[in-house]
């Protein structure tokens, strides 16, 4: 620690501590960025240990990053093989179901001509389409 | 080699690895390949963390933690999954970065730079399949080279410092996978970098190659990372252009400029690509740009508006007050005014563009502000400790 023997004032040696070089700053330093980390681990983070756990497993956080419809809608085009799919004009409005449905099931493709489209449970499947697997939020049809 | 710019080294073989594999996707290179370069990053990683184990030791650990943060944490923000991570999934998948001519899902913005996008699908290339959580662990491993580099400026004390400035501005854009914070510290070193080569010493360059050789890898990265990253190194350009011509020092420096200015090409290379492919064509034919633009401009609300969500962040009038202080302490006339010209004309731009935005401005100003503005807040801390430390007993 760099210090500087300054001046004599009352038979003591008064010494000047530089502020970056105080052993105080050093571990205010040290506790502000501990303090910090926890903030953005508790506060600004959706930290789970259960997801740190599986973190290279292939379906690992699926459920905590998009929602139950998405994911369900992943397992009807994967378990009855399926390389395209479209949605019903319903959920195309939906911005957030549009995005997710095409980034989530990529490398299978939304394809406007798709014999496959997707509807919400309770929607109504168009007249020149037939029922082909309905799940809980989701079933998708033959057209 | 400790002693011999061990951590200017590190830093410029670990932001070498990175554009290397920006280049091997470009040239639809053998995953064999892909891999080898991904790997080869990682030992770099372990030799920084383990040749002398005790040697910034809070990086080192601090580091850690924030790769457990980044693995915990599930990707459920709008840009992230719909447009880093999505293009990040469409390499990893085809294998190149030039897949985005097919202008499949026009929501992703195809158009957008793949450095990013590109390192997170070698990772997923390497550990052999695609998942919701890991991939973005490779926009965190991307701030390893600044964050080392940094260690050849700051010690003890002032790196803490340093740090705890990272972990206020950058905060999770540090591992939630967004770009911002990445540009931010990609464009606060850039800056240091280049106001060090080209204005603060007479011949730097020769006396220490591997800084000009880290800023051009710095600077590639940063128009690589998102077409903002473009602006600010214009930015920096002009700046350093209109200081040296102030200096009277232009002739002699002008030839940096030059060589540096080479950085630029790989992203005019991939705006041309887009271009003649009419990918993103949205971004280059704006034409409410202008019927936006003007009609605001004779409103002294939607100044006030720009003011309110740029000027009043919090985090931009805490770096602010601690540049002035920091310069009040230790003047220094041309990193003051290299400092203030950068900031005051990446401000003006961003007011530009949210005044000239499509959408409603009070809509984009609250989604973008507080994002964007980070890079002028780490600008302002960062040079404003470089500052400090220059001077030497405080």
């Amino acid at each position: 620690m760099k210090q500087v023997y300054l001046k004599i004032l009352d038979g003591k040696i008064k010494k000047k501590q530089y502020l970056m070089k105080n052993r105080k700053v050093y571990f205010f330093f040290i506790a502000l960025c501990i303090l910090q980390l926890f903030y953005l681990l508790y506060h600004r983070s959706d930290f789970k240990f259960t997801i740190l756990k599986n973190s290279f497993n292939i379906n690992s956080g699926r459920a905590y990053a998009v929602s139950s419809e998405v994911i369900e809608s992943n397992n009807i085009l994967i378990n009855n093989k399926i390389n395209n799919f479209n949605m019903s004009k319903k959920l195309k409005n939906d911005t957030y179901f549009y995005q997710r449905f095409v980034e989530f099931n990529y490398p299978i493709r939304i394809k406007i001509n798709s014999k496959y489209i997707f509807f919400l449970i309770d929607e109504e499947i168009t007249n020149d389409c037939i029922l082909y697997k309905a799940g809980v939020y989701l079933k998708i049809a033959k057209c | 080699m400790l002693k011999h710019h061990f951590h200017e080294k590190i830093a410029l073989i670990l932001s070498s690895f990175i554009l290397i594999n920006y280049f091997l996707l470009n040239f639809n290179a053998p995953l064999i390949l892909i891999k080898i370069n991904f790997l080869a990053f990682i030992l770099f990683v372990c030799v920084f963390y383990f040749k002398n184990v005790f040697d910034n030791p809070f990086l080192k650990i601090f580091f850690l933690v924030l790769i457990l943060i980044c693995l915990g944490s599930p990707t459920f923000e709008w840009d992230p999954r719909s447009i880093w991570l999505f293009h990040a999934k469409r390499i990893f998948y085809e294998g190149n970065i030039f897949i985005v001519s097919d202008n499949y899902a026009n929501f992703a913005h195809n158009a957008y730079p793949k450095i990013a996008p590109a390192f997170a699908s070698s990772l997923a290339t390497l550990v052999g399949h695609w998942n919701e959580i890991f991939p973005k662990l490779a926009f965190l491993l991307m701030f390893l080279p600044p964050l080392i580099l940094s260690y050849s400026i700051f010690k003890n004390t002032e790196y803490l410092f340093f740090l705890a400035i990272i972990f206020f501005t950058i905060g999770k854009f540090l591992f939630s996978g967004w770009m911002d914070g990445l540009v931010a510290v990609y464009f606060g070193f850039s800056a240091l970098l280049t106001y060090i080569l080209t204005v603060e010493k007479k011949e730097f360059h020769k006396e220490n190659k591997i800084l000009f050789y880290i800023a051009f890898c710095f600077f590639t990265t940063l128009t690589l990372i998102k077409n903002e990253g473009v602006v600010l190194l214009l930015i920096i350009f002009v700046t350093t252009f209109l200081l040296n011509l102030i200096y009277g020092q232009l002739t002699k420096k002008l030839y940096i400029l030059f060589f540096l200015s080479f950085s630029l090409l790989p992203i005019i290379a991939w705006k041309l690509f887009c271009f003649y492919n009419d990918i993103g064509y949205i971004e280059y034919y704006n034409l409410d740009i202008f019927s936006k633009l003007i009609p605001r401009l004779y409103y002294l609300k939607n100044y006030e508006l720009v003011s309110y969500f740029l000027l009043l962040n919090e985090k931009f009038l805490i770096s602010l007050t601690f540049f002035l202080f920091s310069a009040w302490f230790s003047w220094n006339k041309k990193l003051f005014t290299f400092t203030i010209l950068l900031s005051v004309m990446y401000l003006l731009i961003l007011a530009l563009i949210f005044l000239s935005t499509p959408y409603d401005l009070y809509w984009q100003l609250n989604s973008a502000a507080a994002r964007v503005i980070r890079s002028v807040s780490f600008l302002l801390f960062f040079l404003g400790l470089y500052n400090l430390k220059n001077k030497i007993n405080y």
